[in-house]
């Protein structure tokens, strides 16, 4: 039977309260509702689920394992493809633009191919594929590891001062803890005192043993070795020892000598195609990259053409200001998804349903407009285009919209509207729909906080990337927008050069969630941490590969130094403070969730072992935790065993031994007034905050602020690889904000915090930060969306356009002063009030 | 059912097909010398990592002779690439931490042969240079990490002290048990390496039979003595044979258990040293590309002796 129409009947999982929906083949439909109405429920669990296993069965291409289905039946399925922020969003660490498109792949077997080669590296074997792959242990440099930069310690001008005392050598080191207890008993057996001896009183001998240690005799290794391992050697990009080293002139960090920055081996790094190397290839712009293949392609090399065909698509999709070396991690999430975007443009095929999450997150306005073009062309070649959204103006684009709600949780879960557009603005019972029309509209401000010239930040010289010697001033006790058009400078201005600065300046009470940077204490574990080396080192081999990747191969080591004034940051002492809160994921490990990264669950943990049945059995808080006695032994808390099927694709069966729970029977016997802790997990925050109301003043607090700041929706276990960048953010603000401090004098910096988030819910976290000013804070906000925009008191914004078409500041003011300045491209896009006569 | 007929049907219950040899020995006797697939007594198997443990007696020997000053020697002393200044914790890799994988070089690849990070030292020009290339990633003597780079420097730093290192070898400890093997692999920068270029049909390795690892066996359990004549020093042998700092189930190349130590390679090749039994487990087998390991066949053998008392294991093992 041919049908226009994919129909799913009574679809029932999650919240989904057995609704029946027909979504139009070749055709572009959306669908809304409140964060957590059960919009994703429709699309990726149902839909695109039930597609992506009938396709996979038909063709074959692996077993599947049939679970329950949540509906009844779905007719007019086509080949189903999702493009889903969460899956994208665990991605390998060391990933990077080119090798997740694979033109990585394809670059490397152009080289291998066609590359010449240096006579005096040329072995006479054959090049391989896997040479050219950095992150590969046969293709790495083993010297730098990949990075393409190595440290040096300058053995020099630490020992240069004759005068200097022993404890002061190498900015006071053998003051510190260990270090300082191991010099003292050196020190003894060798005749030199750490307090009183100089370097110029001591023999040639006794320095070279002060220097390089005396071969394992002594617990003391020697400085050179010694501050090598602490600063982690070549395995370290950061960290604060090294750092203080490095400004004091006793540290370098240079081109890795062995390969010449390439982060390959021999004979990779000598090996170029028209003369270019390939890490330098990797380097430049897509866009520049085009243009360099594209001069060179004559026809005659298929790789070649291939080639261009895949960095074109890439351009068309918006990511000409990437770089192939771009570490994944480091992308946004419209980034990521118009990336898979891209090689599904590249394929071209036609009768596949395309299912998007919202896929307009992060774009500028102008961007959003190629978007919903190149979506446009989806359909139009015959494709199905199901996307879950809630910018406005892809809805405007719109052939046909789901809204689903009204309420998110268990308030959800039904069909609200379906049907066009124009209906759809006429829809009482949808809390998208009157946001949409005039007589409501999103508030907009009207009235803007005065900018005070006496305080504020003021940034000069700002060179990092693509920024043009910036200078420019950031007033506090306001709202301030960051604007900009993707790659235009933004996060170049406030991530890399704002947040180290005032990192410099307020030291541990700049608090930017990175490990070991908490204001307090950190300083003082250090030592410990030394102490630890075979562990900490452990972890730094691959946190530590990659943030070095992404420095090394956009080029700050040495491009921004060269000649240009110096980059400086004054006014910061207004400011008593400063958080920076960013999309990264909230917790690392599989079992973190909003409610052990909040701390509030440690408080429910202690409550149920506070339970008479725990009492009376001996439990301790440690087996309501899956990481503890409480976890369950074959799934190691998951709840599920997860199977790898092949084509990236997992399956997930529930696990026997716990039930799905992920805790012993024995965790799961002790009740809370009636539930217990997998119950209590799997509450949403709005039914934990009526649960926990009476029985715990901290828990309500903390649930109040997750509820205003938009989070209501989410659970309070929900696993950390399945949370969005945006809501890692409101997590993280709302950890800050129950906090309780003052928040007088305070700067959050945050960015784009309403991804992911409904009018409504946009609406409640705007008054919430316009609290926040209104008691003293300030607020920098770097951020795409309009509406947002309107609502700041100040925009500052960067363009005009990306890459080496932006950074500069081309227009700042309010929001009204913007609407009409001619140099600015969001200013057209800003919202004027409801009935406002503009 | 005799002891070696049990142990034989352990195997082909198990369907252990690769295994080629399985010798037991305790106390001067043999108990089971069994051969599958066209194996005999004379059969040679490859011995893979098992040549490590031979390696470190080697530099018990030089040790024992002068030619090295000591354990806590630095290996820069011997090998002018780590004089060069390339790292600045190469001054602090000594000979012991070679003996003990905890030189602290940067190594990522596991335990194969294969893996790629040999793949890249072979195919550069000087495979020390590349090896003194390579990131020191710990501080010496802290972490073992077991890994090829630390006895390819070793073989180097004997090479340095002991002549021709395959006829030292040969000399002083291969000829006086009765071995006969093949010279082993040097690769064209001139560095001996045990287990050849890499390749599984490498004419030119170190292959010996089942009787001939049992010889070896034998002078450990010995403490170095071998039908009357001492070969390396008990001193040496007890350290090589001790828990080393950086892991408690590893000596001097050797492999630590509870009442064991061994000579392990690839594949399933094995010296087993009880020293308390004065048993002895010789195992040979076919390397396949997933690195099995029969261990439990041994661990099966010895459960069984110990349930029997000296002198009437066949009878008590009847069925």
């Amino acid at each position: 039977m041919k049908s226009d129409y994919i129909r799913i009947k009574n679809a029932r999982i999650h919240n989904l309260k057995g609704i029946d929906v027909s979504i139009p083949k070749h055709r572009l439909t959306v669908i809304t509702g409140v964060s957590g109405s059960g919009k994703s429920s429709l699309a990726f669990d149902t839909l695109y689920e039930e597609g992506k296993r009938r396709y996979l069965m038909f063709s074959d291409t692996q077993f599947m394992i049939d679970t329950v289905p949540g509906f009844d039946s779905i007719t007019g399925l086509s080949p189903t493809v999702a493009v889903e922020q969460r899956i994208i969003r665990q991605s390998n660490p060391r990933s990077t633009v080119g090798t997740r498109i694979k033109i990585s792949q394809m670059l490397a077997a152009l080289f291998t191919n066609y590359g010449e080669r240096d006579p005096a590296y040329d072995d006479g074997l054959p090049l391989d594929i896997s040479m050219f792959q950095r992150g590969s242990a046969r293709g790495m440099c083993v010297r730098c590891l990949g990075k393409g930069i190595a440290s040096f310690i300058n053995e020099d001008a630490m020992f240069a001062d004759q005068n200097q005392l022993i404890c002061d050598v190498a900015c006071g080191l053998g003051r510190r803890g260990s270090t300082r207890n191991m010099l003292l008993e050196f020190g003894t057996k060798y005749g030199f005192d750490l307090w009183n001896s100089r370097i110029g009183d001591l023999t040639a001998e006794q320095l070279a043993l002060l220097k390089y240690g005396d071969h394992g005799k002594s617990k003391f290794p020697g400085m050179i070795p010694w501050i090598t391992m602490l600063t982690n050697g070549a395995l370290s990009t950061s960290g604060r020892f090294g750092s203080i080293l490095t400004e004091n002139g006793m540290m370098m960090r240079r081109t890795c000598p062995k390969c010449c920055g390439t982060g390959l081996g021999e004979q990779a790094a000598h090996t170029t195609f028209h003369g270019k190397t390939i890490t330098e290839l990797e380097n430049m712009y897509i866009r520049d990259l085009h243009k360099f293949f594209s001069a060179h392609d004559d026809g005659s090399n298929p790789l070649l053409a291939e080639l261009c065909t895949k960095l074109s698509c890439m351009i068309e999709v918006g990511l000409f200001h990437l770089a192939l070396s771009r570490p994944i991690p480091t992308l946004s999430g419209g980034e990521l998804q118009r990336l898979f975007l891209a090689s599904y443009i590249i394929t071209e095929m036609d009768s596949i349903i395309f299912v998007f999450d919202e896929p307009t997150i992060g774009l500028h306005e102008t961007e959003k407009e190629n978007l919903i073009r190149i979506i446009r062309r989806l359909v139009d070649n015959g494709n199905t285009v199901v996307a879950v959204e809630h910018d406005e103006n892809f809805m405007r684009e719109a052939d046909y919209i789901i809204d689903i709600g009204p309420d998110a949780g268990v308030s959800g879960g039904r069909k609200i509207y379906e049907g066009g557009f124009p209906e759809f603005l006429k829809c009482q019972g949808s809390r998208t729909a009157p946001y949409l029309t005039a007589e409501k509209g999103f508030p907009v401000k009207t009235a803007f906080r005065p900018v005070n010239r006496k305080k504020q930040l003021v940034l000069s010289h700002a060179n990092i990337h693509n920024l043009r010697d910036v200078s420019t001033a950031l007033p506090l006790g306001i709202m301030v927008g960051i604007a900009g058009v993707s790659g235009s400078g933004k996060s170049s201005l406030i991530s890399d050069t704002l947040v180290p600065k005032l990192k410099e300046a307020l030291k541990s009470k700049c608090v930017t969630g990175e490990a070991g940077s908490e204001p307090d204490g950190a300083a003082a574990k250090r030592d410990d941490q030394v102490e630890n080396t075979p562990g900490a080192e452990e972890a730094c081999d691959t946190a530590g590969l990659a943030e070095a990747a992404s420095t090394a191969l956009s080029g700050t080591v040495t491009s921004s130094q060269s000649g240009a004034p110096s980059t400086s940051l004054s006014g910061v002492e207004a400011l008593r403070r400063c958080y920076v809160i960013d999309q990264r994921p909230i917790g690392r490990s599989r079992t973190s969730c909003p409610a052990t990264y909040t701390g509030i669950f440690d408080r429910i943990r202690a409550m149920f072992a506070e339970t008479e049945t725990a009492r009376e059995r001996g439990y301790t808080a440690g087996m309501f935790s899956v990481n503890s006695t409480g976890g369950c032994q074959r799934c190691k808390g998951d709840g599920v065993i997860h199977y790898h099927v092949g084509f990236g694709n997992f399956i997930d069966i529930t696990c026997d031994d716990c039930g799905g729970t992920g805790y012993v029977p024995e965790a799961m016997e002790v009740l809370l007034e009636g539930k217990n802790i997998r119950d209590i997990l799997e509450m949403s925050v709005d039914e934990a905050k009526e649960f926990f109301a009476d029985k715990d003043k901290t828990i309500d607090q903390l649930l109040g602020i997750l509820k205003r700041v938009g989070m209501g929706y989410i659970q309070l276990g929900q696993a950390t690889p399945t949370i969005s960048g945006g809501e890692s953010q409101r997590i993280k603000l709302a950890k800050e904000l129950a906090k309780g401090k003052n928040t007088k004098d305070v700067l959050y910096i945050l960015d784009e915090p309403t991804t992911g988030l409904s009018f409504s819910d946009s609406k409640r976290l705007l008054q919430l930060l316009d609290e926040l000013v209104q008691q003293g804070a300030s607020i920098i906000v770097t951020e795409h969306d309009p509406y947002i925009l309107s609502n700041c008191d100040y925009i500052l914004e960067l363009g005009p356009g990306g890459g080496t078409n932006g950074g500069t500041v081309i227009a700042q003011g309010t929001p009204a002063e913007l609407r009409k300045n001619p140099s600015s491209v969001i200013g057209r896009y800003l919202k004027t009030p409801a009935g406002s006569p503009e | 059912m005799t002891f070696s007929e049990k142990i034989d049907e352990y195997i082909r219950m198990k369907r252990y097909r690769l295994i080629n040899s399985i010798l037991f020995w305790q106390d001067g006797e043999v108990l089971a010398e069994n051969y599958y697939n066209g194996f005999g007594a004379q059969s040679r198997n490859v011995l893979c990592s098992v040549a490590k443990s031979i390696l470190s007696l080697a530099a018990g020997i030089a040790l024992d002779r002068g030619l090295l000053p000591g354990l806590d020697t630095p290996v820069a002393d011997y090998i002018p690439a780590f004089r060069e200044g390339r790292d600045p914790l190469h001054p602090c890799i000594t000979i012991r931490h070679l003996l003990t994988m905890s030189s602290g070089i940067y190594w990522n690849g596991g335990i194969h042969y294969h893996c790629p990070m040999m793949e890249q030292m072979r195919r550069s020009g000087n495979w020390l240079s590349h090896i003194a290339d390579c990131t020191v990633a710990n501080l010496p003597g802290t972490r073992h990490n077991y890994k090829e780079f630390d006895v390819i420097l070793l073989t180097a730093v004997l090479e340095a002290v002991c002549g021709d290192l395959y006829d030292f070898i040969d000399r002083e400890l291969y000829t006086p048990l009765g071995i006969r093997s093949g010279r082993w692999y040097k690769s064209p920068c001139g560095v001996y390496y045990s287990v050849g270029d890499g390749k599984d049909t490498d004419e030119n390795s170190s292959n010996l039979t089942a009787r001939e690892m049992l010889q070896f066996g034998r002078l450990c359990l010995d403490g170095g003595i071998f039908e009357g004549q001492r070969i390396v020093s008990e001193e040496y042998l007890r350290a090589a044979t001790a828990p080393s700092d950086t892991d408690p189930g590893y000596g001097f190349l050797f492999w630590l258990g509870d009442d064991w130590y061994a000579c392990r390679g690839y594949g399933g090749q094995r010296i087993h040293v009880f020293p308390e039994k004065r048993l002895l487990a010789v195992m040979q087998a076919t390397p396949s590309s997933r690195g099995m390991a029969y261990d439990d066949v041994i661990w099966h053998g010895k459960e069984l002796l110990e349930k029997l008392s000296h002198g009437n294991r066949d009878e008590s093992l009847s069925p």
